[in-house]
């Protein structure tokens, strides 16, 4: 119970990043037509940030559920191996959560978050903590929507100042997380793949860029230790 | 009784935890414990590179508009970095991280 909490509070940088955007998420989609309740249900089935801007567009503009499913899965499909890389540092000997339970709340900042934290915690302790993580992380943005669809119109836009500041949470949540992970220790990999992301985006959208340039530099840096490990034996 | 608009937004829903539950469904330790080891180190890679790409996604759009905002970033960056050194943590230093940034541009456009 004790990892749970813990777990919970370490959620707490996430959520600081979390609520302004699922309230500009609430807000959007009841400025382009969505009813209070789709809203709603969209932030807790879904719970996947850019995707639900877009889908926001696709349901008011009519596109149909191939397009629109289509659309969604190929804008998630970067999820497809954050459940792998996690896998192996989940494992434990304590009490362990049934897999659909690890794998709800595993959005991109989950995922960040425990890949740089998890080596930390207890081994029995993990899925505990992993839980908390997540639970915090998904309450607060099912909160952030709920604010957005009912204050938002009260509220109308905010000032530039704290704009200014909140669009700079995410980067910075990044940032923290890759300074925790280690900055020496994955040098080639995080350069790589800075790199690769960089030059993808200026020839696809961001979701694509994203996961093609953390698999490029994920890839091309299992090559590269590969490479180093041989030299050294 | 839900509405056809209702009944996409579930699918979509359950589509996105597929995603993401199918991969874990199939990696059980058990299988893991027993991948070869290419694979093994490009998952251990993952997730850093996942972290570095996030990043850049996320600051890129606000490098490449010329508005100033450079010397911003550059000071958000570098209070991450010393309350990350003096105090450690994540939440800690992502919140001085953003107000340096926000401070920064309120007095740039002020």
């Amino acid at each position: 119970m004790k990892a749970f909490f813990q777990g919970l509070a370490d959620s707490a940088s996430i959520g600081v990043g979390y609520l302004p955007i699922a309230f500009s998420f609430g807000l959007t989609a009841l400025q382009a037509g969505l009813s209070p309740a789709s809203t709603l249900l969209i932030s807790v089935t879904v719970f996947a940030g850019a995707s639900q801007f877009v889908l926001i567009t696709l349901l008011t503009s009519g596109a149909g559920l191939i397009g629109t499913l289509g659309t969604v899965l190929l804008m998630n499909a970067r999820h497809l191996f954050y459940g792998p890389a996690l896998m192996p540092r989940l494992a434990s000997e304590g009490r362990q959560l049934p897999s659909p339970l690890l794998a709800f709340g595993l959005t991109d900042e989950v995922f960040a978050a425990a890949s740089s934290r998890l080596e930390r915690i207890a081994p029995s302790s993990r899925h505990a903590w992993y839980l908390g993580l997540q639970t915090g992380a998904y309450l607060t943005w099912v909160l952030g929507t709920l604010l957005g669809v009912t204050l938002g119109k009260h509220v109308g836009t905010l000032p530039g100042v704290i704009e200014d500041t909140l669009s700079f949470v995410l980067p910075a949540l990044f940032f923290a997380l890759l300074l925790e992970i280690g900055v020496k220790a994955w040098a080639g990999t995080i350069l790589i793949t800075a790199l690769a992301t960089a030059l993808l985006m200026m020839v696809l959208p961001s979701h694509h860029a994203l996961a093609l340039g953390l698999l490029t530099g994920a890839a091309l840096s299992a090559k590269r230790r590969r490479t180093c490990s041989q030299a050294s034996t | 009784m839900l509405s056809s608009l209702d009944m996409i937004i579930l699918l979509c829903g359950l589509a996105t935890f597929l995603l993401r539950w199918v991969p874990i469904w199939q990696s059980r330790p058990q299988k893991t414990f027993n991948m070869p080891s290419a694979l093994r180190r490009m998952l251990e890679a993952i997730g850093p590179a996942a972290i570095a790409s996030l990043l850049v996604v996320s600051l890129l759009p606000l490098l490449s508009v010329h508005n100033g905002k450079h010397l911003s970033i550059i000071a958000a960056l570098a209070a991450i970095g010393i309350y990350k050194h003096w105090r450690g943590g994540i939440a800690g230093p992502t919140l001085p991280g953003a107000l340096t940034y926000g401070a920064c541009q309120y007095l740039a456009t002020a």
